[in-house]
């Protein structure tokens, strides 16, 4: 059966919106792009995690907008970052499980 | 206030139960003399942190100025003393600063010169296993430390790179290079007040075992008094934790609280003699922290070679000059690691981040790359620095407490030469690292040295005890802690300490072999 031009002009539509909605993905959460800013390992991302209500989003704005950065952005990245635990695993140091034969001398100043 | 109605008497009796009465008592025991000690605190368990634990009611921490950022007293009320609770740096103090010339009137001279020290020095050495290195060395002497010093850590070898190869040495220490007695070795980090696995060498478990039952320790006895009659301390009053009055009397008695606790039983005991010196010429070290960012040398920290094994010696002898003074620097962990603590780390990390930040196209690996390598090329100092002995420095007693703890009123400023001695150290790495970031970050008087209220002094006009540590006026009566030195050099007092409470355990051992 023939379509009629009104037809033709829904299909024609609806392809052309489905086509532009596909290609707009869904915003990324600032977590994620935080985590990739920072270049944390996906089991690390877990770290931002202490950055609670609009932390994550103050503290990527602060990063991207370059520039020195404001206390409370220093004090996201020390929380995160800071942590002996996931300091020297950021620099890249391995891990010391027996903390009875290499000491790693910190239990506090 | 209950009170029993006798003395207990004995031969020897030791106020104080931290490495200094507990050296004194070893030796003094060990020829022949009956001892006991008197101490304020308790028996902590092996391994426990001795600093946490405060139960009785007399032995409050004794000073809120910390909160503040004042000047702040924090002892370690427990037998073993601060040693429990120390980081274990162990120098001697230069020869030089035994005999410095007065500045700006204050008297500096040792009654001891340094040869008639070392050979207790040397002991002490022994007895304390302290860790160092025998060939290098910041002077000249007789050195032979019983365990080899910890490996140079990058960080200290960075030092070196900045104030030379012969200015930066292994820093004598009680943190073990090897296991010994019972002590597993030390990763040498120095980050611990408290050794987390018991290696640091302390009073606690290196003399208190030794003492065995030759000497007795009575705990949880707070001194009030020594009562004196004519020339002689004929009874000593102290309170036990249910609030009554226990009196003890010794053939001699020793004041070994600490550089604080002494001064202020002699200032809190009406019949003691009130020497001019009493309460004066305080002393602890000035100190400044200073970061170095940015300095493209590779200081790393971390395990196992570690934070802090390195002093710096460059200003040690600097007596003259375009210094009055002597300074000796540590070289500290600039880790960063936030867990321990803020203060001067935060600060540190902070321009750390800053840093990594700036750099427009640094994300991802590539901000986690400039972060490493800025975090790995950051150092920090800590210089510790001469404080003069001024009559206008002042320990007093404030008050005493409703359960009977005396507290303390410090009156003390920072030396005025304080920064001159701050640019002395900026120069000198500016002149080697001129593209780096160069901070004095904090500036301090609260290392934690006791020093001066009671000083040493030839007469009693210019001092209260001689040069074998007797009390001017009361023929029996000694003290025993930090605050007799005339001055305080720019060494950690520890070692010396102990080197005068061998001293004293030979001269008290001399006296009773005399009498009897």
């Amino acid at each position: 059966m023939p379509l009629s031009r009104r037809a033709l002009f829904r299909i024609a539509l609806g392809s052309a919106l489905a086509s532009a909605c596909a290609r707009v993905a869904p915003a990324e959460p600032a977590r994620a792009r935080l985590a990739r800013r920072l270049g944390l390992e996906p089991a690390e991302r877990a770290w931002l995690d202490g950055l609670r209500g609009r932390r994550q989003e103050r503290l990527l704005r602060a990063l991207e907008a370059g520039g020195p950065l404001d206390e409370d952005a220093l004090r996201s990245l020390r929380d995160s970052l800071g942590p002996r635990s996931r300091l020297f695993a950021y620099v890249g140091y391995p891990e010391v499980a027996d903390r009875r034969s290499v000491c790693d001398g910190l239990v506090r100043e | 206030m209950a009170s029993s109605a006798s003395s207990r008497e004995t031969d020897l009796l030791v106020l104080g139960g931290g490495i200094a009465g507990m050296l004194l008592a070893e030796r003094a025991s060990a020829a022949g003399r009956e001892v006991l000690i008197l101490e304020r605190g308790l028996l902590p368990a092996r391994g426990e942190d001795a600093g946490q634990a405060r139960p009785l009611p007399f032995n409050a921490p004794p000073s809120a100025g910390r909160a503040r950022g004042d000047y702040y007293f924090a002892p370690v009320y427990a037998v073993g003393g601060s040693t429990s609770h120390f980081f274990g740096n162990l120098p001697r103090l230069h020869p030089a600063h035994l005999e410095a010339r007065a500045f700006g009137g204050a008297d500096r001279r040792w009654p001891l010169p340094y040869a008639e020290l070392e050979p207790y020095y040397l002991q002490a050495e022994a007895r304390l296993r302290v860790t160092g290195d025998s060939e290098r060395t910041p002077f000249r002497g007789r050195f032979a430390y019983p365990l080899p010093p910890h490996r140079l850590s990058p960080m200290d070898r960075a030092s070196a790179e900045i104030f030379g190869a012969e200015h930066v040495l292994p820093v004598p220490c009680a943190r073990p290079s090897r296991p010994v007695d019972e002590c597993p070795a030390c990763c040498g980090s120095n980050r611990c007040m408290h050794c987390p696995i018991d290696s640091k060498i302390t009073a606690l478990n290196t003399v208190h075992p030794a003492l065995g039952k030759q000497v007795e320790i009575a705990t949880g006895l707070l001194v009030r008094e020594i009562r004196c009659e004519g020339r002689r301390a004929v009874e000593v009053r102290a309170l036990d934790a249910r609030g009554e009055t226990r009196l003890f009397r010794g053939r001699e008695v020793v004041v070994a609280c600490n550089g604080v606790d002494s001064p202020l039983l002699l200032l809190a005991s009406p019949s003691v003699p009130r020497h001019s010196a009493l309460g004066r010429f305080y002393m602890d070290h000035a100190s400044f922290r200073v970061a170095v960012h940015g300095s493209g040398l590779d200081a790393r920290p971390g395990y196992g070679d570690s934070a802090q094994t390195g002093m710096v010696t460059t200003f040690f002898e600097r007596l003259a000059a375009d210094l009055p003074v002597s300074m000796l620097g540590e070289v500290k962990g600039a880790d960063l690691a936030m867990d321990a603590g803020g203060g001067d780390r935060e600060s540190v990390f902070s321009q750390v981040l800053q840093d990594a930040a700036a750099s427009r196209h640094a994300t991802g690996p590539d901000f986690r790359d400039r972060f490493r390598e800025l975090w790995r090329s950051t150092l920090l100092f800590n210089f510790m620095l001469e404080t003069q002995p001024l009559a206008s420095n002042t320990l007093t007693l404030r008050e005493v407490t409703a359960a009977g703890q005396p507290l303390p009123q410090f009156r003390l400023e920072l030396p005025s030469y304080l920064p001159a001695a701050e640019a002395a150290v900026e120069a000198r790495i500016r002149a080697r690292l001129p593209k780096a970031e160069v901070r004095v970050i904090r500036r301090t008087q609260s290392l934690q040295h006791w020093l001066g209220a009671t000083r040493y002094g030839p007469t009693p006009e210019t001092g209260c005890v001689d040069r074998d540590l007797r009390y001017y006026g009361v023929d029996n009566l000694f003290v025993l802690s930090a605050s007799v030195f005339p001055s305080s050099s720019s060494a950690n007092p520890t070692l010396t300490l102990a080197a005068l409470s061998l001293r004293l355990g030979d001269t008290l051992s001399a006296t009773g072999v005399a009498r009897a």
